[in-house]
């Protein structure tokens, strides 16, 4: 079964007196351990898409499945704790909270939630993954001691920090050099290996692209290919 | 420390511009909110003490009349109503005896009057000096009251006619004299008033009629324990079977009063200037142009309320009181006709209990009579504590309202330049609860630090206005402070009142940028930036 799948989904955004169709009937799967890359143009959908999969929008005609439920219909209280357990986000901006320290920001979904470990389980598993992203040095540090591409391993590490069955991560390179961005997509390459976690990344990079073993391209809120990579090519 | 708090914490530091606006806020709430109640708390127990300690104890037991009864009588409108005697003199008594919570208790009458030295150089009312008569049996109303020091004389005796005036009032008499004789083109350089000077008292009835004796001083006095401006320095103390006959009080309700031509004329006259000439009616003319009583200026004032034409009922009931007094009763029942019985509880505590138990007696036994505490005793002068509270209250209420609006407005900036971080927690799973909580903690801290800060600031000045004190420097102050100055004292009611109401303004004006950080959606977060 499917990890994630949209049937005919739509999204319109009133803009004034009119209407922009942002999606307009798009329908795909996602499989458990995919690395995805849902590429296309600027206004082309990947992010309306990626917001939907996130819980964080919701589409105007059409249906979300997560793990086979359809997310329509839920609160806002069990689609936010949906999206605590089953989501992880990397954002294009990083979004980490300013005032928290690198340990603190990766920490800080762990709090969120019930209570499941004890905090030396906690500290150890938060430092696990701070010396994963490579950063054990910037443990202690702020958000703004960081460069670019740190603060974004600070946010992988956050967003992989709760377990989370799928990592969404919305133009990830986009803020990054492109040294940076291939490294970033190269760290959430070997985490999808290592701990067999889902992830989707939008971008318009081609090189970048080509990373992923599975390929989603869209053209003005359609899908204009749905591409699998072979076993075979997948060494390349 | 828990995740929450350390977000509040480091959020205030971190938007230390708008924490500081904020707190600075709440500071100075706590700071005017604490110094103000203390400022009114202090002068509201100085004038309770003043007038407590000094003229009202702490109960105050009067007839009934339709205006509220003060010790200075019946407040009306339009008029000198009369004041009640006390009905069923001796019940009450008797039921102040039996209440076991009052320690003392005192009896007494009060009028009003004009006064001047009783000089044949000196006629007319014009530099006669106002006093208010409070007719007391001495022995156990300076024992209830220290309110006086003696400068010159003696306290009255029990049934000896005299009076007590105060420096103030004999300065006046001085100077009003010396006015008076310089009119008649006498100068002199001073005239003394001194004990065995014999004062003509004018007193003022409630039906318009004037009243006069003329009776000794026999002691000049110091007001202590409270101050000029209060209305007090005005107090003369007079014997209290003068001030019967002043007052007429010892007549029956249903006794007639006998008037001749003259008297009707009087009452008769209707120009306003006839009405309210008082020189034409105690002038030398009115009281010597006696045989042509045809004229309103001849109304002869000589044989109207001098103790000679005192109608025989109230001399018949001023010797009976003679009579008790020489076979040694209790002054305080030697007659039955008073105004005030005032007492003294021996727990303040009980002041209350005891003015319900007083009136459910008075109540049980069919006594048309009443208690009260000090407030009512003092009547006005006690209200204007009242008054100046009320002032400030409407005027926290609308800094209030002015803090809560610039208070809201920068929490919301706030929260709209944190968008993006609300965003990103709702987005990676914080519930709104835990942003409710967040900005809550955000208001207990800066509630708690500033309050604290404006707590100490506060307590700092106090100490240092208790330290220099406050100079009353008009009239207007010295009845507030009920005194020359102000000490203030912060109470810990203040303090607590200060935090609280300050706590309830932050978390009144939290309310709205709270609703807009809750209806942030996740999606924020990728939004903004």
């Amino acid at each position: 079964m499917s990890i994630i799948a949209l049937q005919d989904v739509h999204k319109i955004y009133p803009l004034g007196q009119t209407e922009v169709r942002a999606v307009n009937g798009v329908s795909f799967e996602i499989e458990r351990g995919d690395f995805i890359s849902i590429a296309g143009p600027s206004g082309s959908g990947k992010s309306t898409i990626l917001n939907m999969i996130g819980c964080i929008d919701t589409p105007t005609e059409g249906t979300v499945l997560i793990e086979g439920q359809a997310t329509g219909g839920l609160t806002d209280r069990e689609i936010t704790g949906l999206r605590h357990r089953f989501i992880g986000f990397i954002f294009q901006s990083f979004n980490l909270v300013p005032v928290l320290n690198v340990f603190e920001n990766v920490e800080f979904p762990l709090l969120l939630g019930k209570e499941t470990a004890t905090k030396s389980e906690r500290r150890e598993y938060v430092d696990f993954l701070i010396e994963e992203v490579g950063l054990s040095d910037w443990r202690d540090h702020r958000p703004n001691e960081l460069s670019g591409g740190q603060r974004q391993r600070v946010a992988i590490a956050r967003a992989l920090v709760t377990k989370p069955q799928v990592v969404l991560a919305d133009e990830p390179t986009a803020n990054l050099d492109s040294k940076t961005g291939n490294a970033i997509i190269e760290l959430m390459k070997r985490v999808n290996r290592d701990l067999d976690t889902t992830f989707i990344f939008s971008t318009h990079d081609p090189s970048i692209v080509d990373i992923a073993d599975h390929v989603i391209r869209l053209q003005d809120g359609l899908v204009i290919e749905n591409r699998r990579k072979s076993p075979a090519h997948e060494g390349q | 420390m828990p995740i929450l708090f350390r977000i509040a914490l480091r959020n205030l530091i971190e938007h230390r511009g708008k924490t500081l606006i904020i707190g600075i806020l709440v500071a100075l709430g706590v700071v005017v909110l604490i110094v103000g109640n203390s400022l009114m708390d202090t002068a509201r127990e100085g004038i309770a003490r003043a007038f407590i300690d000094n003229y009202t104890g702490d109960i105050m037991i009067s007839g009934t009349a339709e205006g509220p009864i003060s010790l200075f009588g019946v407040q009306s409108v339009g008029g000198i109503d009369p004041t009640p005697v006390l009905p069923a003199y001796a019940d009450i008594v008797e039921i102040v005896e039996q209440t076991e919570s009052i320690d003392r208790w005192t009896t007494q009458i009060t009028g009003f009057g004009f006064m001047r030295p009783e000089d044949e150089r000196i006629d007319g009312i014009s530099n006669s000096v106002l006093t208010v008569l409070f007719g007391s049996e001495s022995e156990s109303y300076h024992e209830l009251f220290d309110n006086v020091r003696i400068i010159e004389g003696r306290y009255l005796e029990p049934g000896e006619q005299g009076l007590m005036i105060s420096t103030d009032r004999a300065e006046e008499l001085e100077e009003e004299a010396i006015e008076a004789l310089a009119d008649e083109d006498i100068e002199v350089d001073s005239y003394p008033i001194t004990v065995g000077e014999e004062i003509r008292i004018i007193g003022l009835t409630s039906d318009g009629l004037p009243s006069i004796r003329v009776v000794p001083i026999v002691a000049i006095y110091e007001t202590i324990g409270i101050s000029e401006g209060v209305g007090f320095e005005l107090v003369s103390y007079i014997d209290p079977q003068t001030l019967r006959a002043i007052l007429r009080l010892n007549l029956g309700r249903s006794a007639e009063i006998e008037l001749d031509d003259s008297q009707t004329e009087l009452l008769d006259r209707s120009g306003d200037d006839d009405l309210f000439n008082v020189d034409d009616l105690f002038g030398d003319d009115a009281l010597a142009e006696s045989d042509d009583s045809s004229e309103a200026e001849s109304f002869d004032f000589e044989g109207f309320g001098e103790i000679d034409d005192e109608p025989e009922e109230s001399i018949a009931t001023e010797d009976a009181e003679a009579a008790a007094l020489a076979e040694g009763v209790d002054p305080r029942l030697a007659s039955q006709t008073w105004h005030y019985v005032l007492a003294s509880v021996e727990n303040p505590r009980r002041i209350t209990a005891t003015i319900e138990e007083l009136n459910t007696a008075f109540d049980e036994a069919g006594i048309d009579a009443q208690a009260g505490n000090w407030e009512v005793a003092a009547g006005p002068f006690a209200t204007t504590a009242d008054v100046i509270r009320t002032v400030f209250n409407v005027a926290i209420i609308v800094i209030g309202i002015v803090a809560v609006i610039i208070m809201m407005n920068t929490l919301v900036i706030s929260v709209m330049e944190r968008t993006s971080e609300i965003g990103t927690m709702r987005a990676l799973g914080a519930q709104r609860r835990f942003v409710w909580k967040m900005f809550m903690y955000e208001t207990l801290a800066i509630t708690t630090v500033f309050g604290l800060l404006g707590v100490a600031t506060a307590l700092g000045i106090i100490g240092i206005l208790h330290w220099i004190g406050i100079p009353a420097t008009n009239t207007f102050l010295t009845v507030l402070f009920a005194g020359p100055e102000l000490k203030p004292v912060a109470s810990a009611v203040s303090i607590l009142g200060g935090l609280i109401i300050v706590s309830v303004i932050g978390l009144i004006a939290h309310i709205y940028p709270v609703s807009v950080a809750l209806r942030i959606q996740p999606i924020r977060a990728i939004q903004t930036d």
